[in-house]
């Protein structure tokens, strides 16, 4: 009886075998190659300081976690390949030697003297994306990143 | 990169950011606005779903800038993005609904600043995201920073009623 059942549920099913392999991003490769997962000690070490930098200047993370997220692996990102945080949210014609000038080096000029973050990790309260969080935790960052 | 953070005066008159105003929500739709309140709980999956779906914005290199952008018999949006700016994500979701929006009359594309220096240099890229306006293989528009929807619409309005 159950082997009947069996043979009739998979009876002319026949599906995956044949079927050729989704290609996921397939004209994206030169951005896949250009987003390695930083390490998850660079990681670890931004969202500690993320945390404690959004307490001390009185900001708060972005209602989307999944900014917060990406820019956290960003500085990790450049903390590994250039030994600093520089900033992910712009573009360096050389960045060893703009990580070390140190102007935009995570927490930046601006955002020391102003509290102005435009990668929008750091959001003052009465900005309109900023939520009213300053936690987030590793697993955060691991889920609204995940299938980056 | 500065000026794109400080206070605006007002939407219409300044290219200053408008993220900074808090007075813009109540009276602007922005486009990101109204999911404010779930996005808290779903924005890991909304994210997700949004890596994972066919982009609207097509990507240009530096290989392919002059036929796509600079010869481009219509006019075309650009944004420039980094691998991993955070904002540059928001816009992305904007850029999408206005390939939609604007289909047939604008195309637009995403070009990563990081594989194509050239470009990025050329066009003086300094913060990430931006968003450039061409007609005619000219840049007659840039946005820079996070936008509402409605800002980069006028933007586009202009270029094409110009």
């Amino acid at each position: 009886m159950r082997s009947l059942q069996d043979s009739t549920s998979y009876g002319g099913v026949g599906i995956s075998s044949v079927a050729p392999p989704p290609r996921l991003r397939p004209r994206h490769s030169r951005v896949i190659v250009a987003e390695v997962e930083p390490s998850e000690k660079s990681v670890e070490i931004m969202r500690k300081f993320s945390e404690q930098y959004a307490r001390k200047s009185g900001t708060y993370f972005c209602v989307d976690k999944g900014v917060t997220s990406v820019v956290i692996k960003g500085l990790a990102d450049h903390k590994d390949s250039l030994g600093a945080p520089l900033c992910p949210c712009r573009h360096y014609d050389d960045k060893a030697a703009e990580a070390g000038q140190g102007f935009w080096n995570c927490p930046c000029v601006p955002m020391r003297e102003r509290k102005e973050c435009h990668c929008m990790l750091f959001l003052t309260p009465d900005n309109d994306f900023a939520g009213q969080e300053q936690t987030i935790s590793l697993e955060d960052i691991r889920e609204s990143t995940a299938n980056m | 990169m500065a000026s794109c953070v400080s206070p605006p005066p007002s939407l219409s008159s300044s290219p200053a950011l408008a993220l900074a105003n808090p007075n813009l929500s109540r009276s602007q739709h922005l486009s990101f606005q109204p999911r404010k309140g779930i996005r808290l709980h779903n924005s890991p999956a909304s994210l997700r779903v949004f890596c994972l779906r066919e982009p609207k914005a097509a990507v240009v290199t530096g290989k392919s800038w002059d036929k796509l952008i600079l010869n481009c018999d219509t006019p075309v949006l650009v944004e420039f993005h980094a691998s991993w700016c955070g904002p540059c994500r928001m816009v992305h979701r904007v850029i999408d609904e206005l390939a939609t929006d604007y289909a047939g009359k604008l195309k637009c594309f995403v070009l990563h600043a990081d594989n194509d220096l050239e470009i990025a240099e050329y066009y003086d890229v300094k913060a990430v995201p931006v968003v450039f306006l061409f007609k005619n293989g000219e840049r007659r528009e840039s946005v820079v920073g996070t936008m509402p929807k409605e800002f980069y619409v006028d933007a586009i309005e202009r270029v094409l009623t110009s």
